[in-house]
């Protein structure tokens, strides 16, 4: 059997695949039956977003498999199999791994480092779980790549630091004042741009947001979409010592805050820090405010460097994140070996249930009670637990280490053992 | 040799906790964060055995030179562990556990290898309080000044628009200046109600408020001076952030250089030079 990952992803296929192929949560269960029945897929689980498309099984036939999936694609997308084919990507076994547990890290993400990835890779572990088509190996495989990529970010910095103007410009405000919920925002201009800052404001719990614009109709508009209120022009002036963050985005073609207007709010403010955000070009702020005392000010450039510097900070962090990653991938890879002796483990236990049986049945016990009788074969099968407790500690230990085909060749031969399929229970019993 | 055995293991606990905290502030990892905790509640223990098994030997914790570094590191770490616990924040142990082996340290130089440790001459209510109040006084002050520090590492990568190291690892501004400014109000507050204290033992002790004429008392009414004109400012003339945390720094910097500098040049019946 071997774990293998066929997929699609914005690495390898145009924006038109990735969403012929996507599947929506909604229709998740519906794929998953549908893969249930084909008997390649031993086991299998589906990840899918914006991004990529990716299935994980367990099979025994790896182009059979790859058939299926590209069937599946096929049909969702009605594109030729062939085509799909050429953006279609193939890991197996160790290198399968390694790509899901770059893939729950970020590291594949287009914004590299992004979070959401995490959560979706183990949503898809909890579908496959809950439709019954991940098992053994998959169960393991999505529970360590979410350990891995919890690893990632808290022992590295792959996820620190905005990576978009509105986030960093945010996430600065709550550098400066902590907890946003006391704050109060105002919003110069209706701008795309104030718009989404503005909006990020709000969800991060400003406790009062102002929008002023020279023509009240705009700026009633975008206080109605940001859940703000909208004030005139003059009254945003007059109320600039309210506002602790300051968003100017007008198309003016000077400063609309000049250094005096700011001075005169500190006055009024008692000092208290003021963030101001000068998202315009030409710029709305004169960058001598920033001079005053507790005045925080940015522009666009300031915040576009704050975010490249991030985007190459999570450049450097993917490295020891790679360091991580390898370490959880050989940890999996050992589990993954030592099953290779389950079988045999579940062949020498069934042998030594028959000789325990054949005993209990040759000796008959005529005199002894029901009660008794059952006594008896748990003390038996306690023993048989006990005698075989080392062996097979030690059998699952060598096969981590890539050793353990010699020992089943060798009990095989000592026993008689006939190795043959074993039921999912009986593996349960042996894995852990 | 029971204290000696203390001293050590609590020194060599505070030492591995100040290394885990530093490490954890570098690189948060979680084997960096058990180092850091186990370390400070392990060696926080210990101290307290130290100073209960001190206490018992000598009737009661002996109020002296040689004892009060120790118990000010002992507060030092209830304080901070109150402060992490409520703001949730591993950072500030990066400058202030440092503090506690220092203040430790200093201990073992004076205690290390002494079989008994006297009591001061100095007893009842008053005096107690004194002495509990100023070191709850100096504690806060510390405190006030790690967190001035930070303020202006943080605010430095912010001014400079080149987020960093600082910036990535230390809470908001804003909390910096609370922690600056409470432990400062906290510091205040405890070092007057030490001052009363103190006038009314040596009323009770002297028959007079000879207190004032005491060399150690030079150093307190700087303090008090710098902290009050600190709390002012801030309160009255909207002295906030960089400014505040600047007057804690320079307050707590004057503080400590006041006492040996007292200590040195004036002796008393109450030295407390070094």
């Amino acid at each position: 059997m071997s774990l293998v990952v066929i997929g699609l992803s914005h690495r390898t296929a145009p924006v038109d695949i990735r969403e012929g192929v996507a599947v929506l949560p909604h229709a998740l269960e519906g794929v998953l039956r549908r893969f249930s029945k084909v008997v390649a897929l031993a086991e299998c689980a589906v990840l899918s977003t914006c991004n990529r498309s990716e299935v994980y099984c367990v099979t025994r036939d790896i182009q059979a498999a790859r058939q299926a999936v590209l069937a599946e694609w096929r049909d969702r997308s009605g594109l030729d199999a062939e085509a799909l084919g050429r953006h279609v990507f193939v890991y197996r076994d160790v290198k399968a791994a390694r790509h899901l547990f770059g893939v729950a890290s970020g590291l594949d993400s287009m914004v590299m480092g992004e979070p959401q990835i995490a959560a979706q890779v183990k949503e898809a572990g909890a579908a496959a779980l809950s439709v019954g088509t991940s098992k053994t190996v998959l169960n393991r495989l999505f529970r360590a790549a979410t350990e891995a990529s919890k690893r990632a970010r808290t022992e590295t910095e792959i996820a620190t630091g905005a990576v978009s103007i509105s986030f960093a410009a945010v996430e600065l405000a709550k550098k400066i004042f902590g907890d946003l919920n006391g704050q109060t925002a105002l919003v110069l201009g209706a701008g795309e741009m104030s718009e989404l800052t503005a909006r990020h404001l709000a969800d991060n719990g400003v406790k009062s947001l102002l929008v002023a614009s020279r023509t009240l109709a705009r700026a009633q508009d975008l206080a109605m979409r940001v859940g703000g209120r909208a004030i005139s022009w003059d009254e945003g002036m007059d109320n600039l010592h309210r506002a602790d963050v300051i968003i100017s985005s007008t198309s003016a073609e000077t400063y609309v805050l000049e250094r005096h207007h700011v001075a005169s709010a500190m006055q009024k403010r008692k000092n208290r820090s003021v963030f101001l955000i000068d998202i315009a070009v030409p710029r709305d702020i004169d960058p001598a405010v920033g001079d005053l005392y507790n005045v925080f000010l940015y522009d666009l450039d300031d915040l576009e460097s704050v975010v490249g510097a991030n985007l190459e900070r999570r450049k450097v962090e993917a490295k020891k994140v790679s360091a991580i990653l390898d370490e959880e991938v050989m940890a999996f890879s050992a589990w993954v070996n030592s099953l290779e002796v389950v079988p045999a483990i579940v062949a020498l236990r069934r042998c030594f249930q028959a000789f325990m049986d054949a005993e209990l049945a040759h000796a008959k016990l005529p005199e002894f009670s029901d009660n008794q009788r059952t006594q008896v074969a748990n003390l038996m099968r306690r023993f048989m637990n006990k005698v075989l407790h080392k062996p097979v500690v030690r059998l699952k230990a060598a096969a981590e280490e890539e050793d353990g085909g010699a020992y089943v060749a060798a009990l095989s031969y000592l026993f008689d053992l006939a190795v043959e399929e074993h039921t999912q229970k009986e593996v349960e019993e042996v894995r852990d | 040799m029971i204290y000696d055995i203390l001293l050590i293991a609590t020194g060599c606990a505070y030492i591995a906790s100040a290394l885990g905290y530093a490490l954890h502030f570098h690189r948060p990892k979680a084997r960096w964060r058990g180092t850091s905790t186990w370390g400070l509640w392990g060696g926080w223990g210990l101290h307290t055995t130290l100073l209960g098994a001190i206490a018992w030997s000598a009737g009661g914790v002996p109020l002296t030179s040689q004892v009060l570094p120790s118990l000010c590191a002992w507060l030092v770490v209830v304080v901070y562990v109150y402060l992490e616990m409520s703001s949730r924040d591993r950072s500030l142990g990066a400058l202030i556990v440092p503090i506690v082996v220092v203040l430790h340290l200093l201990t073992l130089t004076k205690l290390l290898g002494i079989e008994h440790i006297q009591s001061t001459g100095y007893s009842g209510g008053w005096f107690k309080l004194h002495v509990l109040a100023y070191l709850l006084a100096y504690t806060a002050f510390a405190i006030s000044c790690v967190g001035g520090i930070m303020y202006l590492m943080l605010l430095g990568e912010i001014q400079a628009k080149h987020f960093g190291f600082f910036y990535a690892r230390l809470p908001s501004l804003e909390v910096l200046n609370q922690i600056t400014n409470r432990a400062a109000t906290f510091g205040f507050v405890f070092l007057t109600c030490g001052s009363i204290a103190s006038s009314i033992w040596a009323f009770q002790q002297f028959s007079q408020v000879s207190i004032w004429r005491e060399p150690v008392f030079l150093p307190v009414l700087i303090a008090w001076v710098i902290y009050a004109g600190n709390l002012a400012a801030r309160w009255l003339g909207g002295w906030q952030g960089k400014r505040a945390a600047f007057l804690s720094i320079i307050g707590f910097v004057l503080v400590v250089l006041a006492f040996p500098v007292v200590g040195v040049l004036f002796s008393g019946p109450h030295n407390v030079g070094p």
